[in-house]
């Protein structure tokens, strides 16, 4: 009698193995199968405009070809966007730093209050401010053809408020460590340095992976910065200019090719710093 | 009004009380022929009411009593059913009793002690509302007679001023009294305590329908204690404000008064006395300070902000050749004067601060130590100051580029600042609360009414962010479940094929799903091309994924599952790994069902770590702008709504639209405070809920 009862334990594990696998597999293919259409659709050199078949009737490049074409913008913008990513990438990470270290080492007075503040900010939605910033930055000549510098200032100078991930994993490591420092004599600044940074890698490379994709994403503050001109624009201002309904039935396709050009990179970064990536993710959720 | 004491014999407590309301009544007589002091008056009641709780006490006491020695009958015959466990025990090992027979009396003795148990159950029942109602009486007790020592207080201090007893025998009369008052508020604090875990001990002895009752109950009994509590917090507060505003400007005085000559300068020029004093380096900034600050009001800011009031009256006026020649720019005006604030804001805080510097200055002059040099300042910036040079940016940034715009947009919302009063050409001026109003209007002379469209869209935000948050929570566990199964091979490569999708930015792959379930895309053309072959239909039309108000709203939550998912999975997969093993091992033994493993220890566990999250992710979704703006633009359009809205805006998309299509920036500012004020009291609500509010100090 026992042994009939394990033995369809097994039988039963099995069948719901196997039903894990079917379930997995067509999740799969619902999470790629849209990816690999993109692909399909970036080599298609019949027509330019959205079409309802998958497999392109004519294979080609000529899509490609255009991206880097003088008479197409796409390598202005993806420069631009790499630029701001670059410096937004660091300028963010050290201002993220500079305020989760504080929050999370430092009792002074108007720490909680700080952090109150910032709280309720969070709360309101973040357009409400871009009204405002674009006036300021026309003021000083930053929007328009000029609107990379005025993207990275706009980009950065807030950033202290996402400390929440950073300092999630600050509040995790002891704070013996700086005790023990401070009593070999560290001033605050050398004990930041040297004792807390190096041990903060994985977040560190969280928090600029994450800046870094920021910008590759970001198609409403860019569009709006550089509102009027072509070449200011960052690469998801751009394709989406393209899906424009005065401009998809020309562009659909060259949109497709710059969706998987830009992907490329993002991509590639991402898969190798995955591990952190989840650490951070993970780290910040249950923290709340 | 008897039970309030839990006394089960009604009939002897009577008398009591009767005996009490006779001697009050009694009293009050006396009182109002004014034979009896008001001070005396009050002991005597109180101590009458004493004298009757005293009574009820003793009553309870004694029924308390017999119902120990009841149960202690009672706990004496289980134990003695409970001996023939063993009995049974030793025949069955003897090999006296057969299987059957021995598992058949240990189900009569089972049987047996059931309800025995029960009744059991009922005497600590009782009991512990005889001790709650012994600790009622007590805390009544106590508090009459505190209210007796104070009237006793009170009547001391009247005989001492009517000269009736001497002053030392006042003095040790009070003396007595105030020790008595203090034992009594001790007692009082002691028996508050015991009710408290009275109640906790009563709770834990509930049945799990009680307890959910209990707690409902209990909640919205709370709700006034809190209320009453918050507003005497409040006005707790605003004591201590008005109070500490005196004691800073007669601290500014003072040091006025009392300073030397060089602090007395420092309050027209910053930092003189830093630098006379030799600390030259705050000195020098002091006094930077102050000329940047006197600059900009003079030649800048002092224009705008005389301006604010009215925000402008010189109109731009265009010529007939075309050429405009413009006035005043209430933008400009409305900016650089909430600028202008902001600065004088940080200019009379930095005042202050060099105030406060001379007067420390002095202090350590007086007390002959040293003061600190420049080369101190600078170390003291990397050491013991650290914090404020690593905050001076961030924080600068912030208010510049985030408190500044939304004091701004804030201001906004009480003006007339749309299309048709649009700087530099037009000016805008003050509103009041006219903006605020027409959410309140339920008709509207020129179209679509703002406060119906506004209540539609701010109900649709919120069932979006309900089933946005949900859906994806749920199939993100259960995503990651089946990837965490046991025997489930090539882990890795499912997790990374879901990862991927989380590596191409949003735009892209949002952008490329919403053209798939066009009407003319690659989902409506498979759907149209089953039509004509399988089913044969002569003129299939296309599925209106965009064109339907309802299909495009559940279409928008299927393909939010699809895009956050793959994050909920990532989020999952770490805390599943964080449930203690020995939990599902245990429910094994006990033959628990996946589902009850699932409901029991999974999913609790999980609400309890990801509560802070989910309440995060609901208002994230509230303000999911990119989903909603990418997929559908907000679309399905409405004619029948205000400003062009769509029946799946969201507040955060139509706010959008308002502000970039229609220049509406007023409303746009009306609508991002509301959104605002949302979130705030979902916040403020769920947080106050959901257990699991840690403590953030825990963690290190």
């Amino acid at each position: 009698m026992q042994e009939k009862h394990s033995m369809g334990m097994a039988a039963k594990r099995r069948i719901a193995n196997t039903f894990a696998y079917i379930m997995l597999g067509i999740i799969s293919i619902v999470w790629i199968l849209p990816f690999v259409f993109l692909v399909f659709q970036s080599f298609r050199v019949e027509s330019t405009g959205v079409v309802g078949y998958v497999f392109p009737h004519k294979w080609g490049l000529a899509n490609y070809v255009f991206l880097f074409s003088a008479e197409c913008n796409f390598l202005q913008w993806y420069f631009n966007t790499f630029i701001i990513a670059l410096f937004v990438c660091v300028l963010q990470t050290a201002m993220q730093f500079m305020m989760s270290y504080t929050l999370s080492r430092f009792r002074f007075k108007l720490r909680k209050p700080l952090m109150n503040i910032m709280l309720v900010l969070g709360m309101f939605p973040g357009f409400l401010t871009m009204i405002v910033l674009y006036q300021v930055l026309k003021t000083v000549g930053l929007t328009g053809d000029n609107a990379v510098p005025g993207l990275i200032i706009v980009y950065v100078a807030s950033s202290g408020m996402g400390y929440y991930v950073s300092k999630g994993f600050l509040d995790t490591l002891p704070k013996s460590l700086d005790e023990a420092a401070t009593v070999d004599g560290a001033t605050k600044l050398q004990i930041f340095f040297k004792v807390i940074l190096p041990l903060c890698k994985p977040i560190l490379i969280y928090t600029i992976l994450t800046s870094f994709m920021g910008p590759w994403g970001d198609f409403i503050f860019a569009a709006c910065i550089a509102l009027g001109s072509q070449t200011g624009m960052n690469v998801a201002a751009g394709l989406n200019s393209w899906l424009q309904p005065a401009n998809i039935s020309a562009n659909f396709t060259h949109f497709c090719a710059g969706g998987v050009i830009v992907a490329i990179p993002v991509m590639v970064l991402f898969m190798f710093l995955q591990k952190y990536y989840v650490e951070g993710v993970t780290g910040g959720a249950v923290k709340g | 009004m008897s039970n309030k004491y839990r006394i089960d014999n009604v009939a002897k407590v009577e008398p009591l009380f009767n005996k009490r309301d006779e001697e009050l009544a009694a009293l009050k007589e006396k009182r109002a022929s004014s034979s009896l002091k008001a001070e005396e008056y009050v002991t005597s009641v109180e101590a009458v009411k004493c004298e009757a709780l005293d009574g009820v006490i003793e009553l309870l006491k004694t029924e308390k009593h017999e119902l120990a020695l009841a149960k202690k009958d009672l706990e004496a015959k289980v134990k003695e059913i409970e001996a023939r466990y063993d009995v049974a025990d030793k025949a069955h090992e003897e090999g006296s009793m057969d299987q059957k027979a021995y598992e058949a009396e240990y189900k009569t003795i089972r049987n047996e002690l059931i309800p025995l148990h029960k009744e059991l159950l009922d005497y600590r029942k009782d009991l512990l509302k005889k001790d709650q109602g012994i600790i009622f009486a007590k805390k009544d007790k106590l508090e009459a007679s505190i209210k007796k020592i104070e009237g006793l207080l009170k009547a001391n201090k009247a005989n001492c001023k009517a000269k009736e007893i001497e002053k030392e025998e006042f003095l040790a009369r009070k003396e007595a009294l105030e020790a008595e008052l203090k034992e009594l508020e001790k007692a009082k604090a002691e028996v508050k305590r015991e009710a408290v875990a009275n109640e906790q001990a009563q709770f834990l002895l509930m049945s799990k329908g009680q307890k959910f009752g209990y707690k409902f109950v209990r909640f919205f009994e709370s709700i006034p204690e809190k209320v009453g509590g918050l507003g005497k917090k409040i006005a707790k507060g605003l004591k201590k404000l008005v109070i500490n505003i005196g004691l800073f400007f007669k601290g500014l005085w003072d040091t006025f008064i009392h300073g030397d000559w060089k602090t007395k300068i420092s309050y027209f020029i910053m930092g003189f006395g830093s630098i006379a004093r030799g600390q030259w380096l705050r000195g020098i900034l002091f006094l930077l300070f102050e000329v940047v600050f006197i600059l900009y009001i003079v030649l800048f800011g002092g224009h705008y902000l005389g301006r604010l009031y009215i925000l402008g009256t010189v109109e731009s006026v265009t010529g007939d050749d075309g050429t405009v020649v413009y006035g005043e720019n209430s933008f400009n005006i409305l900016l650089y004067g909430v600028l202008t604030i902001f600065f004088i804001i940080a200019f009379a805080y930095t005042w202050y601060v060099n105030v406060k510097q001379n007067r420390i200055a002095e202090q350590i002059i007086k007390d002959e130590r040293k003061l600190a040099t420049a080369k101190d300042d600078l170390r003291a910036m990397v050491d013991k100051n650290f914090h404020t040079t690593l905050l001076a940016l961030p924080t600068l940034g912030i208010i510049i580029f985030t408190v500044l715009p939304i004091f701004f947009m804030i201001l906004v919302a009480f003006t007339t600042y749309d299309a048709n009063h649009n700087p530099p050409l037009n000016l805008f001026g003050w509103a009041g609360f006219d903006n605020f109003a027409q959410l309140f209007k339920w008709t509207n002379s020129g179209g679509a009414s703002f406060s119906m469209t506004f209540g539609q869209i701010l109900l649709w935000t919120l069932v979006w962010a309900f089933f946005a948050t949900f859906t994806n929570y749920f199939l993100g566990m259960l995503v990651a479940m089946l990837i965490n199964k046991k025997g489930i091979k090539l882990k890795k490569l499912w997790r990374t094929i879901l990862v991927f999708s989380i590596a191409i930015p949003q735009f892209i792959s949002i952008l490329y799903v919403s053209k798939m379930f066009a009407s003319d895309g690659i989902i409506n053309n498979a759907h149209m091309w089953i039509q004509r072959t399988i089913f044969k239909a002569a003129d299939p039309q296309p599925i209106p994924f965009w064109d339907n108000q309802w299909l495009a709203r559940i279409t928008v939550i299927i393909i939010n599952i699809w895009i956050g998912v793959p994050y909920l999975m990532l989020i999952v997969t770490g805390i599943l790994m964080n449930i203690p093993a020995d939990l599902y091992e245990s429910a094994n033994i006990d033959g628990a069902s996946p589902w009850q493993q699932y409901s029991k220890i999974t999913l609790p566990y999980m609400l309890f770590i990801t509560g802070p999250y989910l309440l995060t992710s609901f208002t994230g979704n509230m303000n999911n702008f990119n989903v909603i703006y990418l997929l559908t633009g907000g679309g399905p359009k409405d004619i029948n709504m205000f400003g062009n809205a769509g029946k799946t805006d969201l507040l955060i998309t139509w706010l959008f639209s308002l502000a970039i299509n229609d220049s509406n920036y007023k409303l746009a500012a009306v609508i991002g405070i509301m959104v605002f004020i949302v979130v705030a009291v979902v916040s403020l609500v769920v947080y106050n809920i959901i257990p699991s509010t840690k403590n953030e100090e825990e963690f290190q």
